[in-house]
């Protein structure tokens, strides 16, 4: 095979149909280069002024595909939100950017128009702006430029080839990862991207029954999820890609063995783009992309590529251990040796630490108030171990500082604990400073539960965790000697949790069928389950103990589409 | 094994421990007036100790001697610490 190079990527040699005949596939339906055309051209109507910038939020892949071109052929920036929020949304809207897609303008469906303008892109325009995850603080705003991203799909062309496939994506195309190893690989190599969302196993296991799969771009949370046993008659992927947090060995064993196929994991950031990668059941080292220079500037990674926003030498926040001249380790990040009372601790040193304790799955540390002040940790347990009461919690805990002890100063060990099932990322497999200021919001605000997760299924139907702190101010008085939550205050729950994800739908609406058979006690494990649709909001508490609460709000007729 | 209802000097104790180290897995109820605060009991470690130390004062004008022996027969059980608070506030 011929080296894929930027020139290539920048002649956009998707506009040609003999080099993309089938653009996108779900295995029944498909869309070939006369439909791209078509809704290119169609996103070319967008009512853009002369160097006004798009926002473009899109969860579907053919739309958000068609957009993104038809702006870059056009001249457009474009930026891609981490998230649809209204905030993020307006925040972003202010600087005169005009936002595009689902939430945004479309195009008529019946628009006639012509051929698109493929016009020509430019290496060092800026074809992007994208935000860093936030895992580590508020999300920076990054501008980069078509070189940039030709050298980021290059990256996986040259050292990853495949033969002809669908390119089947689990994360969003709004991160640089997903948007180049996915999306710009696929289209720049001639090769169907995958026409429908794919973040859940059955989708995965829909395209692997109904087409060949040439490359699955996923993520540590999704291939951690995998079902137990694919069908036999499933055609193992060619390559698997994991990238966006490490992958743990034990789930790297699942993952291979599910689908039949190794998984390379990639080592990058948004700032720096694809820098490394391993395959860690054969080698935990991590080997830098062949256009990559790598150093330690003191214990910290230092590198050289194609794909930074400067031609020089940066210098990165993670801490490495060079095997050889191509070879290094992961340390963690610089800033994850924090201090409490004024000793120094390695948060990652702990969550080693704590991952290794019976029943642990995973851990992470973080300092929820201030730096200086105590440890908190959030633990992925095996669902067998998962608290329901307190008194079982307070038994995990009690292990869990046992099993740390040996290795830690008291003054180290994490004073606050969150039990989860599921590691609790977004859309791209991260875990954001956001979520983590959730999981300990309990600690400030004695009015609401500790939140511990949610889970989506498909249908608009969610599962949220929740425990009962001790301290909850709705167990005042109710009733002394024998605490329980009120029942109006289990439904005040469920409803700002319904109205923060559907805030246009659930503005009115009356209650009925409120029913509540047996109280939540403070340790309680629950799980709220809300289930929307057109006509109404249906939630229902539980815990392992049984059902405590259900009701339905029902909705306007018109409410919903 | 001891008695270990408490009295109310020792139930407000209990709460002033509990709210000033944001213990969030006990209630009074869990405190044996007994046990050791620190080290094995309760889990509490030198910053606790301070901070214990402060909420004391502000709540009962109780100034602890920085001599860290002493205080650790103080804080040995949180029957220990209200006979501390009743001695120091009678004189």
């Amino acid at each position: 095979m011929t080296a894929m190079t930027e020139q290539h990527f920048l002649s956009a040699p998707w506009q040609w149909a003999s080099h993309l005949p089938q653009v996108a596939t779900s295995g029944a339906c498909q869309r070939d280069h006369a439909d791209f055309c078509r809704d290119v051209a169609r996103w070319q109507q967008a009512p853009l002024e002369r160097g006004q910038d798009a926002i473009l939020v899109d969860p579907d892949p053919w739309s958000f595909t068609c957009a993104l071109l038809a702006c870059w052929h056009r001249g457009v920036r474009v930026i891609l939100p981490n998230d649809g929020q209204p905030d993020t949304l307006a925040a972003l809207a202010k600087d005169g950017a005009r936002l595009i897609g689902a939430q945004g303008w479309t195009p008529p469906s019946d628009t006639v128009v012509g051929t698109p303008a493929w016009g020509t892109l430019s290496a060092e325009s800026v074809a992007i702006d994208i935000f860093t995850s936030g895992s580590s603080g508020t999300p920076q705003r990054l501008a980069k430029t078509f070189r940039q991203l030709a050298h980021e799909t290059c990256a996986f062309s040259n050292t990853f080839p495949l033969d002809y496939g669908v390119v089947v994506s689990q994360v969003s195309l709004h991160h640089i990862y997903g948007l180049s190893a996915a999306l710009l690989r696929a289209l720049t190599e001639g090769l169907p991207f995958s026409l429908t969302p794919c973040r859940f196993p059955e989708d995965v296991h829909h395209y692997l029954h109904a087409t060949s799969v040439a490359a699955l771009v996923s993520s540590p949370a999704q291939l951690e999820r995998l079902p137990e046993a694919l069908e036999a008659n499933d055609r193992p992927p060619q390559q698997v890609f994991s990238s966006g947090a490490p992958l743990s060995q034990n789930a790297a064993v699942h993952a291979r063995r599910q689908l039949g196929c190794t998984i390379t994991e990639i080592y990058g950031s948004s700032e720096t783009g694809a820098i490394a990668w391993r395959d860690r059941t054969v080698d935990s080292h991590w080997q830098p992309f062949d256009d990559t220079d790598v150093r330690a500037d003191g214990e910290l990674l230092c590198l050289r590529s194609p794909r930074l926003a400067t031609p020089g030498w940066v210098t990165h926040a993670d801490r490495v251990r060079f095997i050889d001249a191509r070879r290094f380790e992961l340390l963690g990040r610089a800033d994850r040796i924090v201090k409490v009372g004024g000793k120094r601790i390695s948060l990652e040193a702990l969550e080693r630490t704590l991952a290794q304790q019976p029943n642990v799955l995973k851990a992470h540390c973080v300092q929820p108030r201030s730096a200086n002040d105590r440890i908190a940790a959030i633990v992925q347990l095996t669902p067998q171990a998962v608290p329901h009461t307190s008194a079982e919690r307070k038994a995990l805990i009690q292990a869990l500082r046992d099993g740390l002890q040996d290795a830690f100063e008291t003054i180290a060990l994490p004073r606050y604990f969150r039990f989860v099932e599921h590691w609790p990322v977004n859309a791209q497999g991260k875990l954001t400073r956001a979520t983590i200021m959730r999981l300990f919001q309990d600690l400030e605000n004695r009015d609401v539960p500790r939140w511990l997760g949610c889970t989506e299924a498909p249908n608009d139907i969610c599962h949220i965790t929740y425990e009962i702190p001790e301290h909850l101010r709705a167990l005042e008085g109710h009733f002394p000697g024998l605490p329980i939550v009120p029942g109006v205050a289990l439904v005040h729950w469920a409803l700002q949790e319904a109205r923060t994800r559907w805030p246009d739908t659930l503005a009115t609406g009356a209650l009925e069928r409120l029913k509540f058979p047996t109280p939540v006690r403070p340790g309680m494990r629950i799980t709220l389950t809300l289930e929307h649709t057109a006509t109404r909001l249906a939630f229902t508490i539980r815990s392992q103990g049984g059902q405590h609460a259900s009701g339905r709000l029902r909705l306007e007729e018109t409410a919903h589409d | 094994m001891s008695d270990t209802s408490l009295t109310p000097l020792e139930h407000e104790l209990a709460e002033l421990i509990i709210d000033t180290l944001e213990l969030e897995d006990v209630s009074v109820d869990d405190i044996d007036p007994d046990e050791p605060l620190f080290g094995d009991g309760l889990g509490l470690d030198s910053i606790d100790a301070l901070e214990l130390g402060l909420a004391l004062q502000k709540r009962y004008g109780i100034k602890l001697d920085s001599d860290a022996e002493e205080n650790q027969t103080h804080f040995a059980s949180l029957r220990h610490l209200a006979a501390l608070v009743e001695a120091r506030r009678a004189s």
